[in-house]
């Protein structure tokens, strides 16, 4: 899992690349925890190299989202990454962009 | 020397079955029925002697064949065996004799070939109807406590009533109920089901394996109800599944089994049975109908064959009776369904018959890759609701196999319980499926799902900081994936519990139960099972829309 950040205006951008599962939620986790600790006030994550997400990877994106004061932003989904979310009833509680240029504008 | 078997020699029926086969072997070998039968009867008199100074004692019978001649060497062994060599010289060219054993030779004339050999040894091992009766009794722990309660009643009326109840639980007790009944085999889905009336039926089915690839399958109706019936049915399984193990044509079987059920059947009961043998990795199948009513088969896509063909009597009847056999082949997502009369002459309140018609619709409007579970369940319902608040007039029983296919290839991975092996475990099945060229989305969603499986097995399975295995294994045809996995953790059912609140709002979001949530909703099929000390779980995903 390779993590990198990008701030783009107000926005917060944390490209993730590899499988969000048991196995790397740890690295994700800290990585997220780490630009909330450093003041982003708004976050999207783009899963867009992202190939699955297992409940694991959920919960770091759950965690992550407790500690904003806004709305987590995510995009790129890939088909079954959306499945995941939909089944979770994750894409209510989070905002869910197509892109990140449509997650960056909000 | 060739091992024909060991017999018994342990008490009167023992003695009296070895000598009736002692009896068979030697006119097959001798070709003298009179040589033979004197045979039998100094067997049964080393027998009972051997039988009177010591318990356990044993017969062995041999043969030794070179050309076209050969010997026939019977071992006595017990307390004092050696006592008997004079009786035994008297009808025997040598005897050989040392502490606790007697071992008694007979030439004979001609050549015996294998199938001679493993005719001969059907004869002495097969079991007999009463050695049967006996298993069925000491396998039947309820059945002697209600025949005591049976003793103690009274008035005819609740005598009439407790004998119907013993024998609807000697019934019930004979049927294999778990399933899903071959979790290890992935070429096949079966389901069954009986459902008693509450006063005549005998219905019965089966299922179990002959070996390696073959499945035998029935599903019967005995004539008649209480105690005998149930008795009668019960022997009827047990002379299936005995004969089964030697013979893998239904029409052989079937013979087998009218041949010991007709002789004394004095209470002139019979039994109607649909007998099949499915080669799970072909397809192919023969089945004898013996008045059964016709199965039906629904072919992938939805056209439904009636299989017509009877090929002989009701089993139980007359004595001496051939039947016949017919092949088919299944091909993947056929389901083939055997039922007995109770659902078509199933009637409502104005005693209108459900009538095959009926099931021919439901079956013709099921989805192409219904499990046979549900397909059951979804032929049944409509005769539930016909039926409304009659009575059930009789069993309805009803046994459902789909087929699948057999596996294109398949992967087995053991994991150990570290969670680095998760990766390594999802690495090696994306690599599998796809080199089978499986979808991407579908190969992500499976991947997900063991993520899900083997982490959980791994944080929860358990109690110990010990090594354990987890072994994993992936059968793919054009059809599905099967996932097997199984794990010697504490006994967990990762499908038993009720689904997370996916509604709650972001503060009131917990994690817990969704990992099995989304396994239950990716795949299309699951299930859990505890056997031998294993959790087994089986996650099946179809691969085209």
């Amino acid at each position: 899992m390779e993590i990198t950040s990008e701030q783009i205006g107000a926005v917060t951008v944390a490209r993730l690349s590899g499988d969000l599962d048991t196995g790397t939620a740890a690295i994700a986790g800290e990585a997220l925890m780490a630009l909330l600790d450093d003041g982003a006030q708004t976050l999207l994550v783009n899963l867009e190299a992202v190939g699955f997400v297992s409940s694991a990877g959920l919960r770091v994106l759950l965690t992550a989202a407790k500690r904003l004061s806004s709305k987590l932003r995510v995009c790129g989904l890939n088909e079954t990454v959306q499945e995941v979310f939909d089944i979770s009833g994750f894409t209510s509680i989070f905002d869910v962009y197509d892109s990140e240029q449509l997650g960056l504008d909000g | 020397m060739i091992t024909l078997g060991e017999l018994n020699l342990d008490n009167a029926d023992a003695i009296a079955a070895a000598r009736r086969k002692v009896s068979s072997v030697a006119t097959q070998l001798l070709g003298d029925a009179v040589a033979a039968s004197r045979l039998g009867a100094v067997t049964s008199a080393v027998g009972k002697e051997l039988h009177r100074r010591s318990a356990g004692a044993v017969l062995v019978l041999r043969v030794n064949t070179s050309g076209y001649s050969g010997d026939l060497a019977m071992e006595f062994r017990g307390d004092q065996a050696e006592a008997s060599t004079l009786r035994l010289s008297a009808f025997f060219d040598k005897v050989d004799a040392r502490e606790g054993c007697a071992t008694a030779f007979l030439s004979f004339e001609g050549a015996l070939d294998n199938d001679a050999i493993a005719g001969l040894q059907n004869l002495v091992q097969k079991k007999t109807r009463d050695e049967l009766m006996q298993e069925v009794r000491e396998q039947n722990f309820a059945l002697e406590e209600s025949l005591e309660t049976l003793k103690r009643t009274r008035s005819a009326r609740d005598r009439l009533e407790s004998e119907l109840n013993i024998g609807r639980e000697i019934q019930m007790s004979m049927l294999p109920l778990t399933f899903p009944a071959f979790p290890e085999h992935q070429s096949f889905d079966i389901f069954a089901t009986l459902h008693p009336a509450q006063q005549v039926g005998g219905d019965f089915y089966d299922m179990f394996l002959i070996d390696d690839s073959k499945l035998c399958f029935c599903v019967g109706d005995v004539s008649g109800k209480g105690v005998p019936a149930a008795l009668f049915m019960a022997v009827t399984k047990t002379l299936i599944k005995s004969f089964a193990a030697h013979e893998c044509s239904p029409a052989r079987i079937l013979e087998q089994v009218n041949g010991e059920q007709a002789v004394g059947n004095d209470s002139c009961m019979f039994v109607t049975i649909l007998l099949a043998v499915l080669d799970i990795n072909t397809g192919e199948m023969t089945y004898s109908n013996a008045g059964h009513n016709p199965p039906l088969l629904r072919r992938s896509g939805g056209e439904i064959e009636r299989l017509d063909a009877r090929h002989g009597p009701i089993i139980g009847a007359i004595e001496d009776l051939d039947y016949g056999e017919d092949r088919l082949v299944l091909r993947p997502g056929d389901l083939l369904y055997f039922y007995t009369d109770g659902i078509n002459e199933a009637m409502n309140i104005d005693r209108e018959l459900y009538g095959e018609h009926r099931l021919l619709e439901t079956l013709e409007s099921l989805q192409d890759d219904v499990v046979a579970e549900t397909a059951l369940k979804a032929t049944l319902d409509p005769v539930w609701a016909f039926q409304g608040d009659a009575p059930q007039a009789d069993d309805v029983t009803v046994l459902c196999i789909r087929y699948c296919g057999a596996a294109d290839s398949t992967l087995s991975l053991q994991l150990n319980n570290r969670e680095e092996e998760i990766g390594r475990a999802v690495s090696e099945v994306r690599r599998f499926l796809d080199s089978y060229g499986v979808a991407l989305d579908v190969q992500r969603k499976v991947v997900t799902c063991l993520d899900e499986m083997i982490a959980n097995i791994i944080s929860y399975a358990y109690e110990d900081d010990k090594s354990h295995q987890i072994d994993l294994d992936l059968s793919l045809s054009a059809q599905a994936l099967m996932i097997l996995i199984k794990d010697d953790g504490v006994a967990f059912d990762p499908f038993s519990d009720a689904p997370p609140d996916t509604s709650a709002s972001l503060e009131n979001r917990a994690i817990g139960g969704l990992g099995r949530h989304l396994v239950m909703n990716l795949m299309d099929e699951f299930s859990y099972q505890r056997n031998n000390s294993l959790n087994i779980v089986r996650l099946r995903k179809q691969l085209q829309s």
